[in-house]
């Protein structure tokens, strides 16, 4: 047996079966935010949105900026709590859970990538990758060859010892990639990924990520305003006015 | 699930590298080294300075055990347990200089009296006199200077006889020695003079008692030494012996005390260095803020956020409690000397203060005080961490 597959399923409690087609699924979320800090009224951003993501299929989200695109994926990763409505990662409900086993199951499931690239600014490139396999349980000698091939993959083999302040933002954004893939998560969950990039860097970027999502069978939940990179995913939603209506590809009925 | 059994590889990797890399906890661990340090040391200082106070008293005024009101000279001890048990005769006198006069317990004791182990806690000083028909006395350093006599100098004695129908008497010897123990509370009243000469000079029998020098195994066991004495001489009642605090009740009442206040001193001190690891905990996880939000974000639980800054900020708590305890025996050590230098210039303001005396390292105190400062400090740092529950992934988002 491979010790990937046994360490990290053995690390929590799993009752969620990897070969769940539906990795995540939002049912009926409403996402209301008080309009003002003495709580007087509400906005509404999210109302009655449904959304599934399927294994291995890559889905871009679109829309204007303020729309609520990041909102609606920090609440499919289960970052944010959704005023109403259900977000099931492989089937488990995130409500559901206390922190321990919601930490958990994001470690295990979901890989992110935002804008602004996040890393442990104290930790070297190499030790950043492979934080979430060591937060699964891992020792650093038992994840360290996975995190050096993915940093490899991705032409970083010459980085792995340098600190993110020595680093460029397409590299860091890399980095924050072989991260995303290191647990082989079920879905990466990428908010604006090339945001923060030069026309050059972003492509880069843009093509390594859908490339490394299709040769390693992820699913991706892509949210950008840049309209190229959307369409090529398998589907493509566009959200205005609190609901997202499929653009491209077949979706997916809850 | 067994999780709880092993520290998770990342909080492991984290504590660590936090200790290592971060100037505050570094900073934390010499604070609390510098605190611990002096702590140590007043307490060494203080602990050896009473016990060796209280040995002064035991070997040259009252022994451990003191029989009252009776010469034995046949006394039946256990070799194991008493080392030496001396007949003396004492009692209180007036001694006049030319110039001055002084209270003193004159204490009549044998040649042999001042054994290795009294002559280890006393230094005498003596020429070589004429031969003279006038009896000898010895003098501490401190009374002979009060009375502006020196060695070969005559003094008189006045003795309040025990016998109410016989009026005082005068004597004059001559000083023939002069003695210094280095506590001079304990020196300006003590004077020692040949034990057959005490006896013409204090008749009653309540003059007469036996010192007890006790095995230094037997010190914390006085009870038994007690007991087997009563057992082996017959006629000897346990009322007429007295252990050396019971004797001395206001001298070792004042120990006691200052004991306790040096205690309650180093607790005040340990509560607010606990204080100051709690701040600086609090202060680690403000500074960590976007990393601990990072961290939860690919799927740290608090807990493990929790355990992490948690180990980092008690190893160097231990590690500076460690490092003070070193610093504060070496520091003992190494002012022993000096102070002992200090003593024999005889500065007046520091007649109260035994300052030579052994550096003896209070381990139960210094365990105590150690364990105390570990477990306020941890408990204060764990609750203090408590905040990390409060900093989510989503912190990331909104504040930046
Ligand atoms: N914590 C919050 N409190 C109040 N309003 C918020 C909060 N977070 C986001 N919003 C608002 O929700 C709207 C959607 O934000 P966001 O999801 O970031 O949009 P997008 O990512 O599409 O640009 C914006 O108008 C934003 O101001
Ligand atoms: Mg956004």
């Amino acid at each position: 047996m491979h010790p990937t597959d046994r360490q990290i399923g053995d690390h929590i409690d799993r009752p969620f079966a990897k070969q769940f087609d539906r990795p995540i699924q939002l049912l009926d979320i409403t996402k209301r935010f008080k309009a003002a800090q003495d709580g007087e009224g509400e906005i509404t951003i999210l109302e009655d949105v449904d959304l599934c993501i399927a294994r291995g299929e890559s889905t871009a989200i679109i829309g204007k900026s303020g729309s609520g695109k990041s909102t609606l994926l920090h609440i499919a990763g289960g970052l944010d709590s959704p005023t109403s409505g259900k977000v099931l990662c492989n089937g488990v409900d995130f409500a559901t859970l206390d922190d321990k086993r919601r930490s958990s199951l994001r470690n295990l499931h979901i890989g992110f990538i935002f804008q602004a690239n996040l890393l442990l600014e104290d930790f070297t490139a190499l030790e950043n990758v492979m934080a979430p396999a060591m937060i699964a349980g891992r020792t650093a000698r038992d994840c360290r060859p996975r995190a050096l091939s993915l940093l490899e993959r991705l032409g970083l083999g010459d980085r792995t010892h340098h600190l993110p302040s020595q680093l460029s933002g397409g590299e860091k954004q890399r980095i924050a990639i072989c991260r995303a893939l290191m647990n082989e998560p079920d879905v990466i969950m990428a908010d604006e990924p090339t945001g923060a990039l030069d026309e050059e860097n972003a492509q880069e970027v843009e093509r390594l990520l859908l490339d490394l999502v299709k040769e390693e069978g992820r699913s991706l939940l892509l949210v950008t305003h840049n309209n190229d990179f959307a369409y090529r995913c398998d589907n493509v939603y566009l959200l205005k006015n609190h609901a997202l209506s499929l653009e491209k590809g077949l979706g997916l009925d809850v | 699930m067994n999780g709880s059994a092993v520290v998770n590889p990342f909080v492991k990797f984290w504590s660590a590298k936090r200790i290592f890399k971060k100037g505050r906890l570094l900073g934390c661990l010499v604070l609390i080294a510098f605190v611990m340090a002096p702590l140590v040391c007043a307490l060494i200082f203080s602990e050896s300075m009473i016990a060796g106070i209280t040995n002064k008293y035991i070997y040259l005024s009252d022994g451990h055990l003191q029989i009252q009101g009776v010469a034995y000279d046949g006394l039946v001890t256990d070799d194991a347990m008493v080392l030496h048990a001396d007949s003396v005769v004492s009692g209180y006198a007036l001694v006049y200089s030319s110039s001055s006069t002084s209270s003193l317990l004159v204490k009549g004791v044998s040649s042999d009296y001042f054994n290795e182990s009294r002559l280890s806690q006393v230094s005498f000083e003596t020429t070589d006199l004429e031969p003279s028909n006038l009896k000898g006395i010895a003098l501490s350093r401190a009374t002979a200077s009060k009375l502006g006599v020196s060695i070969g100098d005559r003094v008189a004695l006045m003795i309040v006889p025990d016998d109410a129908s016989r009026s005082p008497r005068p004597v004059l010897v001559r000083v023939e020695a002069i003695f210094h123990s280095g506590y001079d509370q304990l020196d300006s009243m003590l004077s020692f003079v040949d034990r057959e000469y005490a006896r013409t000079l204090f008749t009653s029998s309540s003059s007469a008692s036996v010192e007890v020098l006790v095995d230094d195994t037997y010190i914390e066991r006085l009870d038994d030494v007690i007991a087997d004495l009563v057992l082996k001489n017959e006629g000897l009642s346990l009322r007429e012996i007295s252990t050396w605090n019971e004797h001395n009740v206001s001298v070792y009442n004042n120990f006691v005390t200052s004991k306790q206040m040096i205690l309650i001193i180093l607790l005040i001190v340990i509560i607010v260095a606990a204080f100051y690891t709690s701040s600086v905990a609090q202060q680690m996880i403000q500074d960590d803020m976007k990393p601990i939000s990072i961290a939860k974000l690919i799927g740290m639980a608090d807990s493990q956020v929790r355990l992490s800054a948690f180990i980092s900020v008690s190893s160097v708590t231990v590690a500076g409690i460690v490092l003070g305890i070193g610093l504060g025996i070496g520091i003992g050590y190494g002012l022993g000397p000096v102070l002992s230098a200090l003593s024999n210039k005889g500065l007046q303001s520091l007649s109260f203060y035994l300052l030579d005396f052994v550096v003896d390292i209070p381990w139960k105190s210094v365990l105590l005080i150690s364990v105390c400062l570990m477990v306020l400090s941890t408990a204060s740092v764990w609750i203090a961490l408590g905040k990390t529950r409060r900093i989510t992934p989503m912190r990331l988002f909104t504040s930046l």
